[in-house]
């Protein structure tokens, strides 16, 4: 993922918080806004991206952590 | 004539060096070294003439503790050096520390550890005035370069000096280490242990000094104990009470300190064992000294200006053995980038960092997951780099390349005496009635004949021969409970229990520590880890070391091959779940492997999904459908038996439960339980695997392809794993 990517990510899921619900973006709203940025039109890039969010994630300590995992769902595609 | 401190790092080319020349120079009457005082009658024996390196392996055992330890000598240990030109040039030559089994040493197994690694204040603040990540980079800038002075205003390196003669001016590297260690030592309060060892080779100092007049005496100890020995060293006669208050019976004719003897009913002892550079790498954290021996051999036979260019040409070589891409172009980039670390840092060649950073700089282009290994101290985590793992094998002499490396494995004089693992052995086989030499027949439900099985088990591991299993199980489901010994030629047995006796003083430690090494030395390769696996529960070994348990997790969580992982999955999880033949069943060797093997069969499977080209290294999408069904079963039926210890809920993959709780608990209790009050071990075959769960295989209709069959199994268990932190929920059927 390039800083352009990262930057873009972050832009949207708070772009998308404050937008829906009138909040800062959450662990939802960054797992809802990967697909869109960091796997575009790449279906091996979408694996890896769940498959991380699948196996790594829970593995994390922290809230925040167990949140992105909780909301792994919204990944699309 | 007061006696001439050296204040020596164990294991330094520099430091023995520095003592060749003080040798030479001083031509001493006696020379005291660091070493276990309780081995000065048997110096004789370590000068036999032994293929270094060899180590003085002590070990105690008393109703509290048993304790073993080794004190490692290689080709460029100050010490060794001190020893053997000390006697050369007729001078005395004495061991003066404590003996390894006394309480200063608990805790430690290596005596040569690098004791400042203990008081690390001073040694982090000059890290930091110099810049450099950590003491052996620090040390390698202050002594290991050929000229030795950082400061690059001395005479110039010498150029083209062969062996032996590498440090430029032996004055003022004595004075730089002086400095060094009189700056270590400083502040630092020693604990009590480093103070009782002070004080007995200050005994033994005075008692040198007294007896040799007005001839030089030399004193050769780790620089750190060097400032407090001098201090001690010059204080009055303290009447002798220093000595008896260690224990030993005071000063003996000639006035020379006692040796402390071992506590009433404990069993201690030293003897030579043939050592290895694998093994004194080995040692990790306070237990360790300077790595990479297999370099510092080099350094010590060629100087270290040879030795960087040898070690470059040693890591390419290795590399392109192993089919790893080195190209010409990289090595020149790795030779300039060395040449241009070294004059940024200021050494007026290459030094070990330069090369090896270098190297990487040069051969990694990934990114790597954790800081490069020599940057700070520790075992070499799982993951590494492979280029980095290759280049630190060649460092430590511990790779087994075509040319066998820089590895030096010592070896014994035939005159030396045995050590305690022959004793051990014997009384053991002579316990269990397997000292005939007759074939054996043992049926392994029997408690006495399990442990003769166990003790033939562990000498085949060391590689002692004698006896020769010809039927018995060989997996860890064969149902077979018989097994047959022959006995085989006994040539080179007592030469092999000599060599296994460095793993450890009874059987059972020293088939565990040599299961352990060939554990590391498998890496991911799944028969072997499966092989070393199997091993260990025939052994017993796997519940006594903690060591051998992370090696195997570890090793399964590199594994690459799907099928071949599923294939060790059930084996561990059919003895975990149902063995009560070997003991092994609910044990903490075969939880750790199976947690491992889940979660990465969890990782692979899911890479399956990513379709062609993206998925994981072992399936080829072709093969998806054969490598998951050989999984599935396994996997599905793993996540459900590691829950039942924390009880939790019930989960079978077709989602309805196999059997009902009802008809299902009663037949399982009728299991004879080894936990229930140690009943004997059952005659008939435990169920396996496969006949407890008849219904399962038939669930998984595998239609289409990998993707659609691998989910399930992989949600599914992700899912039921997450549940796992319900501590509330009830037991499952499954449970026993």
């Amino acid at each position: 993922m390039s800083t352009a990517e990262a930057v873009s990510v972050a832009h949207a899921a708070g772009l998308r918080g404050w937008f829906l619900r009138g909040e800062p973006g959450n662990a939802a709203d960054l797992a809802a806004c990967l697909a869109g940025t960091a796997a575009k039109d790449s279906p091996e890039d979408l694996a890896r991206l769940r498959r991380y969010l699948e196996q790594r994630v829970p593995r994390r300590r922290g809230a925040q952590w167990q949140a992105l995992y909780d909301a792994r769902d919204l990944l699309a595609g | 004539m007061p006696a001439t401190f050296l204040g020596v790092r164990h294991h330094s080319p520099a430091c023995a060096r520095l003592v060749a020349e003080a040798v030479e120079e001083l031509r001493p009457a006696f020379v005291l070294v660091e070493g276990p005082a309780d081995f000065n009658d048997r110096l004789d024996e370590l000068l036999l003439g032994h293929e270094l390196p060899v180590a003085v392996f002590s070990h105690y055992r008393d109703g509290q503790r048993a304790v073993s330890s080794w004190t490692p000598l290689c080709d460029y240990s100050p010490e060794w050096v001190a020893v053997s030109s000390g006697r050369a040039a007729g001078a005395e030559v004495r061991f003066i520390d404590l003996p390894a089994w006394h309480p200063a040493f608990a805790e430690r197994t290596n005596r040569y550890a690098d004791a400042e690694a203990r008081y690390a204040e001073a040694t982090a603040r000059l890290c930091r005035h110099f810049s450099v990540d950590s003491v052996d980079a620090l040390w390698d800038r202050l002594f290991e370069t050929e000229d030795g002075d950082a400061s690059g205003d001395g005479d110039g390196p010498e150029s083209g000096s062969g062996s032996g003669s590498g440090s430029g001016d032996g004055d003022g590297a004595a004075r730089r280490l002086e400095a060094y260690f009189d700056l270590v030592r400083g502040e630092a309060e020693a604990d009590a242990g480093d103070r009782a060892r002070e004080e007995y080779m200050a005994a033994w100092v005075r008692a040198a000094l007294r007896e040799a007049g007005e001839r030089p005496v030399l004193v050769v100890t780790g620089g750190f104990h060097t400032p407090a020995l001098r201090a001690l060293a010059a204080l009055p006669e303290p009447c002798g009470d220093s000595t008896a208050e260690d224990g030993g019976p005071g000063p003996e004719g000639g006035g020379w300190p006692g040796v402390p003897a071992p506590p009433e009913g404990a069993l201690a002892g030293s003897f030579l064992v043939p050592y290895s550079f694998r093994r004194m790498d080995a040692f990790t954290g306070y237990q360790s000294g300077m790595p990479s021996p297999g370099y510092y051999q080099q350094v010590w036979e060629h100087g270290p200006r040879e030795a960087a260019d040898r070690l470059l040409r040693a890591v390419a070589e290795r590399l392109r053995a192993r089919s790893l891409p080195v190209s010409t172009a990289d090595l020149i980039a790795a030779r300039t980038q060395a040449r241009g670390l070294a004059a940024l840092r200021g050494h007026p060649h290459p030094t070990r960092l330069d090369v090896l950073d270098g190297l990487a700089g040069a051969l990694v282009s990934e990114a790597l997951d954790q800081p490069l290994p020599w940057t700070r101290r520790g075992p070499l985590a799982a993951g590494t780099h492979p280029v980095v793992a290759e280049m630190l094998a060649v460092c430590g002499g511990t790779g087994e390349g075509p040319d066998g490396g820089w590895g030096r494995t010592g070896r014994l004089h035939p005159g030396t005496p045995a050590p305690p693992l022959v004793h051990d052995v014997a009384a053991q086989l002579e316990r269990l009635g397997l000292d005939g030499g007759e074939p054996v027949r043992l049926d392994l439900t029997d408690a006495r004949d399990l442990e003769r099985s166990r003790v033939l088990h562990r000498l085949r591991l060391l590689g002692v021969p004698g006896a020769v299993r010809t039927a018995g199980p060989a997996h860890g489901a064969d149902p077979v409970f018989e097994e047959r010994w022959e006995p085989g030629s006994r040539q080179g047995r007592e030469a092999a229990l000599v060599e296994a006796g460095a793993f450890g003083a009874t059987l059972e430690d020293a088939a565990a520590a040599a299961l352990g090494e060939r554990a590391e030395d498998a890496g991911p390769q799944a028969d072997r880890l499966a092989g070393i696996l199997f091993d260990a529960v025939l052994s017993g070994a796997g519940e006594l070391s903690e060591r051998l348990v992370a090696v195997l997790a570890d090793g399964v969580r590199e594994l690459n091959d799907t099928a071949a992982l599923g294939e060790v999955l059930a084996t561990a999880l059919g003895l975990w779940r149902h063995d009560r033949v070997y003991g092994v069943a609910r044990g903490p060797m075969l939880a750790a492997v199976i947690d491992g093997a889940v979660s990465r069969v969890l990782w692979l499977v899911e890479g399956v999904r990513a379709g062609a080209g993206a998925g994981a290294p072992g399936i080829p999408p072709d093969s998806g459908t054969p490598a998951v069904a050989v999984v599935a079963a396994p996997v599905a039926a793993a996540p459900a038996a590691a829950w039942t210890s924390a009880g939790c809920a019930p989960w079978s993959p077709c989602g309805t439960p196999c059997c009902t709780p009802g008809r299902c608990r009663p037949s399982l209790r009728r299991l004879p339980r080894r936990a229930r009050g140690g009943s004997p071990a059952i005659r008939t075959p435990p169920p396996t695997c496969a006949a407890r769960r008849p219904a399962w295989p038939g669930c998984w209709t595998v239609p289409a392809g990998p993707s659609t069959t691998a989910r399930p199994s992989a949600r599914r268990a992700t899912r039921a794993r997450s549940a796992t932190g319900s501590p509330a929920c009830s037991p499952s059927p499954a449970r026993r």
